[in-house]
């Protein structure tokens, strides 16, 4: 490093899910040079899985994270189903995508009121003491109280589904092991009603955010890329479907089943980073940079699944266009995502096969193959490989994990933000709202 | 017993141990010369196979 | 009295964490009594001022997760210095963790298969560039500083880690249970002599019943009883994902040696049956064990 560059780290990045530091160099000139996203840390379930019963890989995936350890349980099983050429009972299904909906619920909340709501409500240049979900509960205790029951209803519904809400354990090749009572049914019907409530006054408090933010939000960080996401018939969905990737102009240039990902797929190692950098591999790297969750899902879809969600899509699309570029839109598109899973979630409920017994097959048998099990987490789409021997014995793993299609945009929107703070001083002319949290 | 052995046999197997070090053998205080002839088995079967690569605490 | 607390995380899944959040509404009466000085997946403070304080200045360190990394290294002995008494949060830093399975292979081919070799990888190379550098072995965290206490699991249930907390915070002591799994469980129980075992996708498992007595590998009977039998009330097997009893040090051995007395088939039935012993009779705790121990020596040894 020259005498004259200056190097900023920050360690580690703090609000995030994983391990991160930020290394970003100056000239001497105060030219941003370089902006690496550095990911410290990465446990090889690629290579530990190898050798393992097939049907314990949903068991042992999920701990690869424990916001969103439902995506990994389920994006394991339909690896193995895949694999073994099992078609599990529809009733089966829908208990999954009670699950996988539950957890997209209280992800979505946690993200919004515990990662990212510190940063609106107290203001990007507030105290770093102030700038957390703890000031939050204690500064505005309603707001608090109401951040916490969202997320209780969301991880108590995973936890009656899957057994346990982190490291769920119930969904296995073949089904289910355990049917959704009527009990529990009746319960959350019951809750349900609160729910949706809290849920639509947590849209009115993102609205008001986003609205007292417009300015960073349509200027700072307002980098294409190109998206990836999954639909059903061109609604967004997150259990079961195709994929699409959609380039910066808003084309749709792929649209294929999760099984055929490896002509669309790269993935670069940079050197500077464990997490890799995936593209949309026809178009070349860095070109071809792709980001996944909310916003990229709300991209590509043609609309949403569920009415209220897609008006909220729809008021999101008239403010921004389509595609939306700008990174702070990311949290707007999650809370249109929080409405859809509780009205699936509602629907789920509401239908009488949820507590049928009939959820899984008994005849189960390994087999010698490979399958793709994908699913969209609530940071991305989640991707599971696995190759099996006869005796359903693990060979081999390729994994492509939801944040993992983050990396690189999240690098390319840090450089874009860094060289509007260090060379074009956009943050002194922002217009910020007065913080409610002082 | 030979069940407990079978199954570690195999977990030494797969922790990359190697199994031809460990040997069980039945014997009663009455029959040493069962005892002896296994030891002397295992001795020449362990110096054949050399010094063991995983050595602790040396 | 307010107490300092520090919640580090080193590599892991934040599955203790959110456990921590899924108190919910029980948070409330928690965290007036908490001064939370340190815990990067929520609040601001950065690691230079972790290491600026103090040492001995935080009453209670909690370490989640284990030494995959020298970053991790490093951060578990910060913490250690910093913090009066320090809690191994979780089974990854009691045992290690599911990460510990790595341990059957050395850390070149862990790095060969996700960085050179993987499927969709289209340019590779090992990264090392501002970057920690990786540990040869997963030891667990007890083994490189002192561990003043441990509350195992994966993750700790949110009802754990409150009586933990509650206990730290009101001076009383917290003695992990000298119980296992089955003492909380609800099926049925009958005498065990098991013919066959199944794999947990064969057949049907059928609710009330004990599920190893119904022939599935459910290591109930060996894994300390703090969970609440959360797997088998859902008809699932137990995976021993909290790790042994206290006093048992050999979580798998422990597992082995009890099937030997249950199992009524001939070793070469029961060899036939446990294809992947190490993936079969240990989970989050193969990193303990006295097979992984000795690798985890000689591995060492090897590098200098």
């Amino acid at each position: 490093m020259s005498r004259d560059e200056k190097t900023i780290r920050i360690a580690p990045v703090t609000r995030l899910e994983g391990h991160g530091e930020l290394t970003v160099k100056l000239t001497k000139a105060g030219k941003v040079k370089d902006v690496q996203f550095n990911v410290s840390s990465t446990r090889f379930f690629e290579k530990f899985l190898e050798g393992r019963f097939a049907e314990e890989a949903p068991r042992i995936a999920p701990r690869i994270c424990g916001i969103c350890p439902e995506p990994h349980h389920l994006a394991a099983t339909k690896a193995v189903e895949a694999a073994w050429d099992i078609t599990p009972p529809p009733a089966a299904v829908k208990l999954r995508r009670l699950l996988i909906n539950a957890k997209q619920y209280s992800s979505h909340a946690l993200h919004f009121f515990a990662l990212a709501a510190p940063d609106f409500l107290a203001g990007p240049l507030g105290d770093p003491a102030l700038r957390n979900v703890v000031a939050i509960i204690k500064a505005l205790p309603d707001v608090g109280k109401m951040a916490l029951e969202v997320m209780q209803f969301g991880q108590e519904l995973a936890a009656a589904v899957g057994g346990k809400a982190i490291h769920p354990v119930t969904s296995t090749p073949g089904g289910m092991l355990n049917p959704f009572s009527e009990e529990k049914r009746d319960e959350f019907l019951k809750r349900f009603e609160k729910a949706k409530e809290q849920t639509l006054a947590t849209v009115t408090l993102a609205k008001k955010v986003v609205q007292d933010y417009w300015d960073p939000i349509t200027k700072l960080a307002v980098t294409p890329t190109y998206y990836l996401g999954m639909h059903d018939k061109g609604n967004l969905e997150i259990y079961d479907g195709n994929l699409r990737v959609m380039d910066p102009t808003g084309k749709i240039v792929a649209d294929f089943k999760p099984k055929d990902y490896r002509k669309y797929y790269g993935e670069y190692v940079p050197n500077h980073s464990y997490a890799t950098h995936i593209y949309y591999k026809p178009d070349g790297y860095p070109k071809g940079i792709w980001r996944a969750n909310s916003l990229a899902r709300c991209n590509v879809a043609d609309k949403m699944a569920t009415p209220i969600a897609q008006e909220a899509l729809q008021e999101m699309r008239d403010a921004l266009g389509r595609p939306i570029h700008a990174t702070f839109a990311y949290h707007w598109a999650r809370i249109i995502e929080l409405v859809q899973a509780i009205e699936e979630i509602e629907g789920l409920l509401k239908d009488p096969d949820i507590v049928s017994k009939d959820v899984k097959l008994s005849d189960v048998e390994p087999k010698k193959g490979d399958g793709v099990g994908c699913v969209e987490a609530p940071r991305g789409t989640l991707l599971h490989h696995y190759w099996t021997d006869e005796k359903g014995i693990i060979t081999k793993v390729n994994m492509v994990v939801a944040t993992n299609n983050n990396i690189a945009g999240i690098e390319k929107s840090l450089m874009d933000a860094a060289k509007q703070i260090f060379e074009d001083k956009v943050h002194e002319s922002l217009q910020l709202p007065d913080p409610m949290i002082k | 017993m030979r069940s407990r052995f079978a199954l570690l046999e195999n977990l030494l197997d797969e922790a990359g141990f190697d199994v031809r070090r460990v040997h069980l053998q039945w014997a009663s205080a009455a029959e040493g010369d069962v005892f002896a002839e296994g030891i002397t088995n295992m001795v020449e079967r362990i110096k054949k196979l050399g010094p063991n690569p995983v050595k602790v605490g040396d | 009295m307010v107490k300092r607390i520090a919640l580090v995380q080193l590599s892991s899944c934040w599955g203790c964490d959110q456990s921590l959040v899924d108190l919910h509404l029980r948070l409330l009466d928690v965290l007036p009594e908490l001064d939370i000085v340190y815990w990067p997946a929520v609040v601001d403070y950065k690691l230079a001022d972790l290491e600026a304080m103090p040492n001995s200045s935080i009453h209670f360190g909690f370490v989640e997760g284990s030494c995959r990394t020298k970053e991790d290294e490093h951060l578990l002995k910060v913490v250690r210095e910093k913090s009066k008494v320090l809690i191994a949060w979780g089974s990854c830093s009691a045992y290690g963790g599911v990460q510990g399975l790595g341990n059957q292979w050395t850390i070149e081919e862990l790095l060969d298969r996700k960085f050179m070799k993987a499927d969709t990888i289209t340019d590779p190379r090992i990264p090392e560039e501002n970057l920690p550098g990786f540990t040869n072995h997963i030891i667990p965290n007890p083994e490189i500083v002192k561990v003043d206490a441990i509350l195992p699991g994966c993750p700790p249930t949110s009802d754990n880690t409150a009586e933990a907390l509650t206990a730290l915070l009101t001076g009383k002591p917290y003695d992990l249970p000298n119980k296992t799994v089955c003492d909380q469980c609800p099926m049925e129980r009958k005498e065990k002599i098991i013919k066959k075992f199944k794999r947990t996708h064969e057949g049907k498992i059928e609710p009330g019943i004990c599920i190893l007595d119904q022939g599935y590998l459910c290591l109930g009977f060996a894994t300390i009883g703090l969970c609440g039998a959360q797997c088998p009330t859902v008809n699932t097997p137990c995976k021993g994902c909290f790790g042994p009893p206290p006093k048992i040090k050999d979580h798998g051995a422990k597992v082995i040696s009890a099937l030997g007395a249950i199992a009524d088939m001939s070793p070469d039935e029961l060899k036939a049956a446990f294809p992947d012993p190490i993936g079969s009779f240990y989970f989050t705790d193969y990193a303990s064990s006295y097979l992984s121990k000795i690798r985890g020596k000689q591995r060492s040894e090897a590098k200098k």
